[in-house]
This record gives structure tokens, C-alpha cells and sequence, in this order.
């Protein structure tokens, strides 16, 4: 099993609030594969601030209420 | 499973064939043994290159066919063909593969620098380490996959 990154995200919430937006849904608005954001959500991927930013854009929301450093910050939004 | 997984699945179980022939291949020209090296040494660049030529169509046709099958099982007419998880697993697994080939290297240098290797055996010896780096750097793309890397 691969070793889980610090960055966690609530990225799975925030689909669920979108209106249960499916995780292909959102790999295709961002241009990724399906498989990338299930790792993602699972911490198992750290993204590039590239990607982080479409994501958080995606929700519209600001990029650490979707992704926050596990060990310092809690995410402002939870 | 993601179209990069699926052509990493479709290279591995195609390479794999395509180079353990080429190694029964040369076994059964044992006839080299006799011939001088540089006569030898021509009769291997000539089956090797057509084994490469091989290896670059085959590549193409896979990255064709791979598509066109994965379109088929999803159902996706444009997937997106690589992302940037894609491209840093793609890293990964080439570093092994670079580590692998640099250690074959470096030990037909030593078997060739000590008498232990003929000439044409460390030409052999460095192009079928080559495709092992090349099987090699698959297989670890396909695990990384796997375990969700």
C-alpha cells in the first residue's frame, strides 16, 4: 500500500455538496484522469498548486478550505 | 483503470514475448560461437536492429490500439491520455529502470575490463539488459499504479 501524504483534502465533501458530483465529473472539469482523483481524495497524491487550483476552483471555494497540511493546519472550513 | 494503465498492461504482456523470442532466437544460432567477432558481432546488430524496428512498430501500434480499446471498454471518446500523476508514476518507474540498466553497465565494463566477457557476450549482455530496464520500468509503473501511488 503507498504511504499517505500529509496534504489532506475534503474534496470528497465538497462533491457530495455540489450536488453528489461524480469523481469523473470533476477529473473531467479539471483535466485529469479518474483515477487521479481518487487518489487524491484518498491522500495518496499530493497535487501540483497547479491542479489544487483548479480543484478548489471547481468549488469555488479558496484553495486551503479544500486543502490543508495534515500535521500544522486544520482546514478553516471544517 | 486508466487508459496509461492499460497501455503499461497491453506493453508488458506484448514485450515480454517479443524479447524472450528474440533470446531463443539467438540460442539456436549457436553457429556464432564459431565465426570471428566481428563477423559475429555484424550478425548480432543485424537481428538485434530488426528486433528493434520490431519494438518501435509494435509501440505505435499499441499506442494506437491501446486507445482505441480503452475507448471501447469505457465508452470515452476523448479520455484524457496522460495527467500529471501519469507523467511523475512514468518518472518513477524510468529512474529504476535507469538505476537497473546503469548496474548491467557497469558490470559488463567490469566482465570486459577482467577478461570474464567476450565482446559480442557483453553487446548481448547490454541489450538484453536493456530490455529488461525497459519490461522492468512497466512493471513498476504498473505496481505504482496498483497500490494507488
Amino acid at each position: 500500500m503507498a504511504a499517505k501524504t500529509p496534504v489532506a483534502n475534503q474534496i470528497r465533501r465538497l462533491r457530495f455538496e455540489s450536488g453528489e458530483m461524480s469523481q469523473k465529473a470533476l477529473a473531467e472539469a479539471v483535466g485529469v484522469t479518474r483515477q487521479t482523483i481518487v487518489a487524491i481524495e484518498n491522500a495518496k497524491y499530493a497535487p501540483s498548486l497547479e491542479l489544487a487550483f483548479l480543484i478548489a476552483r471547481r468549488f469555488d471555494k479558496p484553495l486551503e478550505e479544500v486543502f490543508w497540511y495534515q500535521d500544522t493546519d486544520a482546514p478553516k472550513g471544517s | 483503470m486508466s487508459q496509461s494503465e492499460l497501455r503499461s498492461l497491453i506493453a508488458l504482456i506484448t514485450w515480454l514475448p517479443l524479447y524472450t523470442g528474440f533470446a531463443i532466437y539467438l540460442k539456436s544460432q549457436i553457429a556464432w560461437a564459431g565465426l570471428e567477432t566481428s563477423e559475429a558481432l555484424r550478425s548480432f546488430a543485424q537481428a538485434a536492429l530488426v528486433v528493434v524496428v520490431l519494438a518501435i512498430l509494435l509501440a505505435i501500434v499499441l499506442e494506437i490500439g491501446g486507445s482505441i480499446l480503452y475507448a471501447i471498454i469505457t465508452g470515452e471518446s476523448q479520455p484524457v491520455l496522460s495527467d500529471e500523476r501519469d507523467r511523475l508514476l512514468e518518472l518513477k518507474s524510468m529512474q529504476a529502470a535507469f538505476i537497473a540498466f546503469g548496474l548491467a553497465f557497469i558490470a559488463v565494463l567490469a566482465g570486459l575490463a577482467f577478461g570474464w566477457l567476450q565482446p559480442l557476450a557483453a553487446l548481448m549482455t547490454l541489450f538484453f539488459a536493456l530490455a529488461a530496464s525497459q519490461v522492468l520500468a512497466v512493471a513498476i509503473k504498473l505496481a505504482l499504479y496498483r497500490l494507488g501511488a
